[in-house]
C-alpha cells in the first residue's frame, strides 16, 4: 500500500501511515466540520491495512492537542475497527500521547481505549 | 435561566468581557474565532487547562449553531446560520452563552436533551459520554456532521454547573425559536 500523508491544517491533525514500517501517526487538532468527510478515508485505509495478513507489531500513535465532539465520534470508529483487527490476531499497539498537564485530553484516552479488549495501548505523558 | 443571564447584554462592572462575536457563522468562522478566544484567553494568563475546556465549549457550541441552527431570513435562500457567542470572567469562573434560532420542529428534542443533562451530576454525565461513546462501535448512525449527542455532553462535562437554557419565541421568525444557551467552566 502505498503511505498516506496528510499535511496537519487548522482543524485536521498531520497523517502519516507508513505501512513499510507499520509505524501510523496522527498528531495536532481534531475539529473539522465534518468529521466524517475527513475521517473517511482514513478509515477505509485501515480498513484496507487490517484486511491484510500483517507480520510484526504495528505501532499507532495518536497525539492531539484537542478533539471535538464529531471528531471523538470518528477516532471511536477508528479504534474499533483497530480493536477488530486485533481480535482477529493482529499484533497492534496504540500509544495515546497528551502534555503533562492535560488531564481532560489524558480522559478522553481512557473513555476511547478503556473498552477495547485486544488492542494493547497506553496512555502516556508526553513534553 | 436567570434573565440576567438570558438577556445580558452589556458586562457588570464584576465581569470581565473577555470575547464576543455575533454574525454569520461557518467553519472558518470557528477557526478564526476560536484562535481568536485562545489569544485572549493566553493574553490574560488563563491557566491552560481552563483555556482548553473554555475552548472546546466555544468550539462545541459554535458547531451547535452551525448543525442545529435554522438560517436567518426567508427559508427560500441559501444562506449561512447566524448566532452570537459571548466568554467573560466572573470571580474565577468563565461563563459561555451561545445564542441561535432553531425550528419549532428541533426545539423539543433539544429541550428534553438539555432538560434531562441538567439533571446529571458530573459523574453520571461522564457515564453516559462513555455509553454514548460504546454504543456508538454498534450504531449504523450515518449522520454527516454530528457528534451522536456527544457535543451537548463535552459542554456540560467541561462546566461546573448544569447547562442553563432558554427557548424563546422569536415572533419575527416564522415560528422559529431562540435557543440560549449559557455554561460555566472553571
Amino acid at each position: 500500500m502505498e503511505r498516506l500523508t496528510l499535511p496537519a491544517t487548522q482543524f485536521t491533525p498531520l497523517v502519516d501511515f507508513d505501512y513499510a514500517s507499520r509505524a501510523f501517526l496522527m498528531e495536532g487538532e481534531s475539529y473539522p466540520e465534518n468529521a466524517a468527510e475527513f475521517y473517511g478515508p482514513i478509515l477505509s485505509a485501515l480498513r484496507a491495512y487490517a484486511s491484510r495478513p500483517q507480520s510484526g507489531k504495528t505501532t499507532v500513535t495518536l497525539r492531539f492537542a484537542y478533539v471535538n465532539s464529531s471528531s471523538t465520534r470518528s477516532l471511536q470508529q477508528l479504534l474499533t475497527l483497530l480493536d477488530g483487527a486485533a481480535r482477529d490476531g493482529a499484533n497492534i499497539e496504540v500509544r495515546w500521547l497528551v502534555e503533562i498537564d492535560d488531564d481532560a485530553m489524558a480522559e478522553l484516552g481512557v473513555d476511547l481505549l478503556g473498552d477495547k479488549r485486544s488492542l494493547s495501548y497506553e496512555i502516556v505523558n508526553a513534553p | 435561566m436567570s434573565s440576567s443571564v438570558a438577556h445580558r447584554i452589556l458586562p457588570e462592572s464584576s465581569e470581565q468581557e473577555i470575547f464576543s462575536y455575533s454574525g454569520a457563522v461557518s467553519a472558518s468562522i470557528v477557526g478564526a474565532t476560536g484562535e481568536s478566544l485562545r489569544v485572549r484567553l493566553a493574553a490574560l494568563n488563563v491557566e491552560s487547562h481552563r483555556a482548553r475546556k473554555i475552548f472546546s465549549s466555544f468550539v462545541e457550541m459554535a458547531y451547535n449553531i452551525i448543525h442545529h441552527g435554522e438560517p436567518e431570513g426567508a427559508r427560500d435562500v441559501k444562506i449561512v446560520r447566524c448566532g452570537s457567542i459571548a466568554v467573560w470572567q466572573k470571580g474565577q469562573r468563565y461563563h459561555l452563552r451561545s445564542r441561535s434560532l432553531i425550528s419549532a420542529v428541533n426545539a423539543p428534542p433539544i429541550e428534553q436533551r438539555l432538560a434531562a443533562l441538567r439533571e446529571l451530576t458530573p459523574e453520571q454525565i461522564r457515564f453516559e459520554f462513555r455509553l454514548r461513546l460504546t454504543n456508538l462501535q454498534y450504531s449504523d448512525d450515518a449522520s454527516p456532521t454530528g457528534g451522536a449527542g456527544l457535543g451537548l455532553l463535552t459542554i456540560a462535562r467541561n462546566a461546573v454547573e448544569p447547562i442553563e437554557f432558554e427557548l424563546a419565541p422569536v415572533p419575527s421568525h416564522d415560528g422559529r425559536l431562540q435557543l440560549t444557551l449559557h455554561t460555566v467552566v472553571q
